[in-house]
């Protein structure tokens, strides 16, 4: 007994010492923000219970556990919560229990997971940009581990807006590096997600219908006016940087480099030749060969040959303004990014807080406070006076994004039941509870491979090892292998070893998981949204059930039903796979002897929610028949209600 | 035999089946989704309803077609004959279309930018110059995202044994339905079911998804069980009936010709006449094969003249011609002059389309090449003829422009021609 439990102790011991498991803890934050929270949900309480009975509506009908741990788990997470998450909650008799849970869910890597699906939406990021020649690894694990930190959004934004060099020297530079070659509809984009201001259409001409004028337009854009995107051998090191580098080429001729390239490619004669070309690679991703951004002054952003108003000539050089607002200080002697960068993260920049704000506020209640989000009018917002408060509640918590998901989680309107119709027009909704909402593209897969298999976040694309990190042989192999490695890869966290490259097994797993099922040609890898290419290939789950293809900010996600989508659903490799003995849900499932319990085990499951009286009924029927063996038929039907992908 | 569309032939069913899953297969209902004002209904009914855009692969030689030119020296075999109509010559290489003439017009100063197959293929398929990081949509995509959809089941873009861009950055419910071959319809895009099994579960999911349906008399709810109903239609095979061309007389199926191309366009009429909107159909044979010489032109060219005089008298005998039209055209011409070995190359700069049908003129020729087939005036680009398709179609002015956020309908100023719209 003592033996086994030595060894039970050793083992697990040995897990978590190779396991780069980020720890995680429950949200936590200090008094005094924890105060200020209180604070911020009773005033919102109170402006949507003041305009509710002005206007005479009454709050829906108020969330029982099985549904609020249904959409907080979705709108934390990215997925339903598992059986087990569910019961537990359920039965726990505890006060503040779902204050407790929403902590719990905050700390989540799965919430790293899922907010990082929101803004690698936003941001439009592609693993692979058309004509780069590295893929954007770096600054995806930059903006997850930026999450994780609880690093503030409009810090997030500012570093985004101001990184120079390239993805090697600062991974925030990815940001800007994705719009190479496109900085006037880079500005526009800028503007929609931070800004809340669509002024696209002055890129060209003076806007029709709005205020912007062409000449606006440029002299917004010319604070981008000297940013240049080019290779990084164009770019002059300083003295420093190339010591830098000097100093971490070394780490590529240390033993432990030779050893762990031999130990990726067995063969030795291969492993030799590979061992030049990723010597030869690092000195291209650090002489040259890579983009960098960086600000060059003599570069300038004139009018267009075409300008055709009179206020200015084609060709004159803009002095860069502010498109909204006012500006607000900051030292000149930065480049006129960084001055831009400043201005649009600056607390008192009342269009940055309210754009977020109001974004947060969409994604949990399923509608801005005004509509739509990439184009705010303020005069013909319902509820001016609740959008300036949560505004005002974004720049008090320091844009602590976890901090603003918990006030808007405490809030009355967020504790009720979805509106069960359609409003006829968005702006006649004063929030008595959220707008019924389908779960987007990257909930419901998500949702999907919970269902399949445990813990599906285990599997994980490889942290990226940044220059700074090089600190020996094995580092400088990982940086490098990471960083050229074109191909999709996936590592195990609990060991940290590869486990997956380019949809094919890479190493035997020898755990009861399946990480990746396959039939003939097919192939799915079982891991979340956020660990699989970016956007996901042509004809993936994802694509069809409408994730962006991330090119455009505005309508490039669909949430709109559709014949293929269903016919995935219903006749898909996917619906196979979780109606397979192989899935979670399954081996969960062979467990039981009971019949009831069984299909009380796949209600909680797959609609988080105990069967209704009425559905008993049809249980038992359905249970009489001859056909109902395995249950396959009562997960797939469940899978195919729309209740399973609408929250409630 | 001719080994017919590589690139569809190599597919596995599965892969057609992921690239019907793009497609606009019951698309949204929704009246949320509709783009507000671009999907207003026009104050009349538009000339032409629907488009055939028949697609000469591999660069279709203007000469020994559309374009005939009298001299000898650089004519190659074909001749310039009359046709029905006084104001056009066609090349003694269609005889069937010259007796149609009168319903027929021809663009003959049309130019592109570039003589590269794929390259010149996508500018007229998109109307774009391609450029890297961004997929332009085709035109039948295009006229989904202004008209709506043309009909409430069926897709409202088809291709047939045809690779175009597709959607590109519009949404996958703009995807056209893609066939390979047009001979099996759409039974190679079905799943094999067990029909029993199915029935089963769709009957049980029907009933547990009444609770939730009840209590949320949602229009998104609502889409959804209505997308429900259709995808069993269509998984069950009842969808099948709109692309079975079997059930097509069969002297109609011989007139079209027995080839693929022939099959093609006889399934792309039969869906227009079921409510597609628009579908594009690929000659079987390769034009590029007049490299090597005018050896296979009449095989090229009967197949040409064949099927779309067969497609244009079926059209009129069913009263359809008025309003749909028919587009003939290819990626580039090829030189006027016959090379040493007989053979033509690529002539990007001027060449010519074939127009008919709903919201054409008919009897004439727009534009000129001189004696030698150079010097195209006046110059029409492919993004004219999409933007005198889309005309037709009453895409017009405001309509192309207002797109919020997207790059404008076609690339640059497109110009409509005028002179061939009637």
């Amino acid at each position: 007994m003592r033996i086994f439990y030595f060894l039970f102790l050793l083992f697990h011991f040995q897990g978590n010492v190779h396991s780069d498991k980020q720890k995680t803890a429950p949200f936590n934050p200090d008094k005094e923000k924890v105060e200020i929270m209180r604070v911020a949900v009773q005033r919102i309480n109170l402006i949507i219970d003041e305009t509710l009975s002005e206007k005479g509506i009454k709050y829906n009908s108020r969330l029982n556990d099985f549904l609020f741990t249904r959409r907080v788990f979705v709108d934390l997470t990215g997925t339903i919560p598992t059986y087990e998450e569910l019961v537990q909650f359920v039965n726990q008799k505890m006060k503040n229990k779902r204050t407790f849970l929403i902590n719990k869910l905050l700390g989540s890597e799965e919430y790293v997971s899922h907010t990082y699906n929101y803004f690698a939406d936003l941001l439009r990021i592609q693993t692979k940009v058309p004509g780069q020649k590295t893929n954007s690894a770096l600054f995806t694990g930059w903006l997850k581990e930026s999450i994780h930190r609880d690093k503030p959004y409009n810090r997030i934004v500012y570093e985004m807006v101001s990184a120079s060099g390239s993805m090697v020297q600062n991974p925030a530079a990815g940001y800007l590096l994705r719009d190479k070659d496109m900085k006037l509809d880079h500005v526009a984009f800028m503007t929609k997600i931070f800004l809340a201001k669509d002024i696209a259409c002055a890129q060209c001409h003076d806007h029709p219908s709005e205020d912007w004028t062409q000449k606006e337009y440029y002299a917004f854009a010319s604070f981008l006016g000297e940013l240049e995107i080019g290779e990084t051998k164009d770019i002059k090191m300083d003295r420093l940087q190339k010591s830098m580098f000097a100093k971490k080429e070394k780490f590529f001729h240390h033993p432990k480099f030779r050893a762990a390239v031999r130990s990726k490619y067995k063969n030795f004669s291969v492993a030799d030749k590979k061992l030049k070309e990723l010597k030869a690679e690092f000195k291209q991703i650090t002489g040259g060969n890579q983009f960098a951004a960086f600000d060059d002054s003599d570069s300038k952003l004139p009018l267009p040959d075409d300008y055709q108003y009179k206020d200015a000539k084609p060709g004159d050089i803009l002095k860069p303004a502010f498109i909204v607002g006012r500006p607000l200080g900051g030292t000149s002697k930065k480049s006129k990014r960084d001055q831009l960068a400043y201005w649009l993260a600056h607390p008192e920049n009342g269009w940055f807080s309210m754009a977020i704000a109001n974004r947060m506020w969409a994604r949990f209640m399923g509608q801005g406070v005004a509509e739509p989000l990439h184009n705010v009018k303020l005069e013909k917002c319902a509820n001016p006076r609740l959008l300036k408060t949560l505004s005002e509640v974004m720049v008090a918590l320091d844009f602590d994004l976890r901090a603003f998901s918990w006030v808007l989680m405490h809030t009355h309107s967020y504790n009720r039941l979805a509106t069960r119709k359609k409003m006829e027009k968005e702006d006649d909704y004063f929030f008595q509870g959220p707008i019924l909402r389908r779960m987007t593209a990257e909930q419901i897969w998500d949702s999907l491979v919970t269902l399949m298999v445990k813990d599906p976040l285990r599997y994980r694309q490889p942290t990226p090892v940044s220059l700074m990190d090089i600190n020996d042989g094995w580092t400088a192999f990982h940086f490098i292998d990471n960083l050229t490695d074109e191909k999709y890869r996936l590592v195990d966290s609990y060991t940290g070893e590869a486990v997956l490259t380019e949809g094919r097994t890479y190493n035997n797993i020898s755990t009861d998981q399946t990480l990746t099922t396959s039939k003939g040609k097919n192939q799915l890898i079982l891991a979340r949204a956020s660990e699989l290419p970016q956007p996901a290939p042509a004809g993936h789950f994802l694509q069809k059930f409408g994730q962006s293809e991330r090119l455009f900010v505005v309508g490039s996600t669909s949430k709109v039903g559709s014949v293929p989508q269903l016919m995935e659903l219903m006749n898909g490799f996917t619906t196979e796979v979780l109606t397979s003995p192989d899935s979670l849900i399954f081996q969960r499932l062979q467990r039981l002897k009971n019949p009831w319990k069984k299909a009380e085990v796949v209600f909680l499951s797959i609609l988080n929610r105990l069967p209704t009286e009425e559905e008993k009924n049809l249980l038992l029927e359905e249970m009489q028949s001859a056909s109902s063996g395995d249950f396959s038929d009562l997960i797939w039907a469940l899978l195919n209600t729309p209740e399973f992908f609408f929250i409630k | 035999m001719n080994h017919l569309f590589p690139e569809i032939n190599e597919c596995s069913r599965r892969s057609l089946l992921l690239h019907a899953a793009k497609t606009t297969l019951g698309l949204s209902i929704l009246p949320s989704f509709s783009n507000g004002a671009n999907l207003a209904k026009p104050d009349k009914k538009p000339p032409c309803e629907r488009v055939i855009f028949l697609y000469m692969r591999g660069g279709m030689s203007q000469t020994d077609t559309f374009d005939p030119k009298e001299k000898n020296s650089i004519g190659g075999k074909s001749k310039p004959v009359k046709t029905q109509s006084p104001d056009l010559l066609l090349s003694d290489q269609l005889p069937k279309l010259a007796l149609q003439a009168n319903d027929l017009s021809v663009i003959r100063s049309l130019t592109t930018k570039t003589g590269a197959h794929s390259q010149a293929r996508y500018v007229m398929h998109t109307g774009y110059r391609q450029r890297s990081g961004m997929t332009h949509p085709q035109l039948g995509s295009w006229a989904q995202m202004f008209l709506g959809k043309s009909h409430p089941v069926l897709p409202s873009s088809v291709l047939v044994a045809s690779g175009n861009p597709g959607p590109g950055f519009l949404p996958p419910e703009y995807s056209p339905l893609p066939i390979g071959n047009a001979s099996r319809g759409i039974k190679d895009l079905l799943p094999e079911i067990d029909k029993q099994q199915l029935d089963r579960r769709v009957k049980l999911a029907q009933k547990f998804s009444a609770a939730f349906s009840h209590y949320f008399p949602h229009d998104d709810v609502k889409s959804y069980n209505d997308f429900y109903d259709q995808t069993v239609k269509f998984i069950s095979g009842d969808m099948a009936e709109p692309f079975d061309i079997q059930r097509e007389p069969a002297n109609l199926k011989n007139r079209y010709g027995n080839h693929p191309f022939g099959q093609g366009t006889l399934l792309a009429r039969r869906l227009v006449e079921r409510g597609v909107r628009y579908v594009q159909v690929t000659s079987s044979q390769n034009w590029d094969s007049m490299h090597s010489g005018t050896n296979s032109l009449d095989r090229l060219s009967n197949e040409l003249d064949g099927t779309v005089s067969a497609l244009m008298t079926d059209l009129r005998d069913r009263g359809m011609l008025d309003s749909t039209m028919i587009v003939v055209t290819t990626e580039f011409g090829r030189t006027p002059k016959v090379k040493s070995n007989g053979g033509r190359d690529h002539h990007p700069n001027g060449f010519s389309a074939m127009m008919a049908g709903g919201g054409i003129r008919g009897g004439i020729a727009v534009g000129e090449t001189d004696d030698y087939g150079r010097d195209p005036f006046p110059e029409f680009e492919p993004k004219d003829i999409h933007a005198t398709i889309a005309t037709a179609l009453g895409i017009t002015g405001t309509k192309i422009r207002r797109l919020p956020g997207r790059p404008t309908f076609l690339g640059g100023k497109p110009k409509p021609i005028k002179e061939i719209l009637a």
